[in-house]
């Protein structure tokens, strides 16, 4: 016997505990979900329509939090990770940090390409958005010990490409991303609404000394 | 040497195993700890899938022995306890692994 008790499996279980609430899943949803929306805006202008998505994330963010607050804590109570865990999360931060560096750098290959050869840009701006967001995802799954991330990246991934083959293709409108975002921050929000009423009926609220 | 003796030597470490952590209850509830920075009452009632009570009184042991600290606050009014392993919980969960790993691992299947 090599373990008596599996220490890794044991704080992977703690850890992911604090995810079983479904609130991250629908903070992601509402996140890609935005993307959805973004277009159908664009009456607005290219500024005032991205604008909308920081009121978006902000009532997303302080949903997620609220929900922490009242929902989660009460029932499942918290916990400060430890240093191999705090070291990992501060690993996905980094990674995101330089994913996202890269996305903006392949944004001015994608500039210069379209001066050159448009038709090359247009499939490589949502190939290149799709492989950032499934990199994304992945190496949150990966830093977080959360299989279901990488299916959300899979999902939203996807989104882009398969948008710009829709307009291509079938003529939706938008570059098909309220049609594709839709679905996938949808199919993403409903996981965490499941995942939340499992959670509500399995852990009833805990006040302190009652039981 | 007599095989008595000897056996009873291949066992000893099993007699010196800390009591207060090889109490099955105890030693759930340390083993989380050893795994986390603190995590709060609550949290701990939920992974180990013990009463308010039992978790208490094995949290008193645990506290007597000086292997777990304490930390009673209000957060907006509401109490909270935050459980926390000492240095000296840390070294006795080691040592107790390291015991058990040596009993076990010498028996044959």
């Amino acid at each position: 016997m090599s373990e008596i008790v599996d220490l890794k499996e044991l704080e992977r279980r703690a850890f992911r505990a604090t995810f079983q609430d479904g609130l991250w899943d629908m903070f992601v949803g509402v996140v890609v979900l935005a993307f959805a929306l973004i277009p159908l805006l664009d009456a607005l202008g290219d500024f005032w329509s991205s604008v909308v998505f920081l009121p978006i994330y902000l009532l997303g963010w302080l949903g997620f939090q609220a929900g922490k607050k009242h929902v989660t804590l009460p029932r499942m109570g918290a916990i400060q990770p430890g240093s191999a865990r705090k070291a990992k999360l501060r690993k996905i931060t980094g990674a995101i940090a330089l994913a996202l560096g890269t996305f903006a750098a392949l944004g001015f290959v994608v500039i210069a390409l379209q001066q050159a050869n448009a038709r090359l840009a247009d499939w490589l701006f949502p190939a290149l958005m799709g492989l950032l967001v499934l990199v994304a995802f992945s190496v949150g799954a990966y830093f977080l010990d959360l299989p279901r991330l990488y299916g959300y990246g899979v999902l939203a991934g996807l989104a882009a490409p398969v948008g710009e083959l829709l307009y291509r293709h079938a003529g939706a409108a938008h570059h098909g991303w309220p049609v594709t975002f839709g679905i996938s921050g949808g199919a993403i929000f409903i996981v965490g609404v499941v995942l939340l009423a499992r959670f509500l009926r399995a852990y009833p609220v805990v006040r302190e000394g009652e039981r | 040497m007599s095989a008595d003796t000897t056996r009873g030597e291949e066992l000893q470490p099993l007699a010196d195993l800390d009591r207060v952590i090889h109490e099955p209850a105890r030693l759930m509830i340390v083993a989380y700890l050893y795994v986390v920075e603190s995590a709060d009452f609550t949290f701990l009632m939920r992974q180990t899938g013990l009463t308010w009570g039992n978790l208490s009184s094995h949290m008193s042991k645990l506290e007597e022995a000086g292997y777990v600290e304490v930390d009673k606050s209000f957060v907006e009014r509401k109490p909270r306890t935050m459980l926390r392993l000492t240095d000296a919980g840390r070294a006795a969960f080691r040592e107790y692994r390291k015991r058990m790993e040596q009993v076990l691992g010498d028996i044959p299947a």
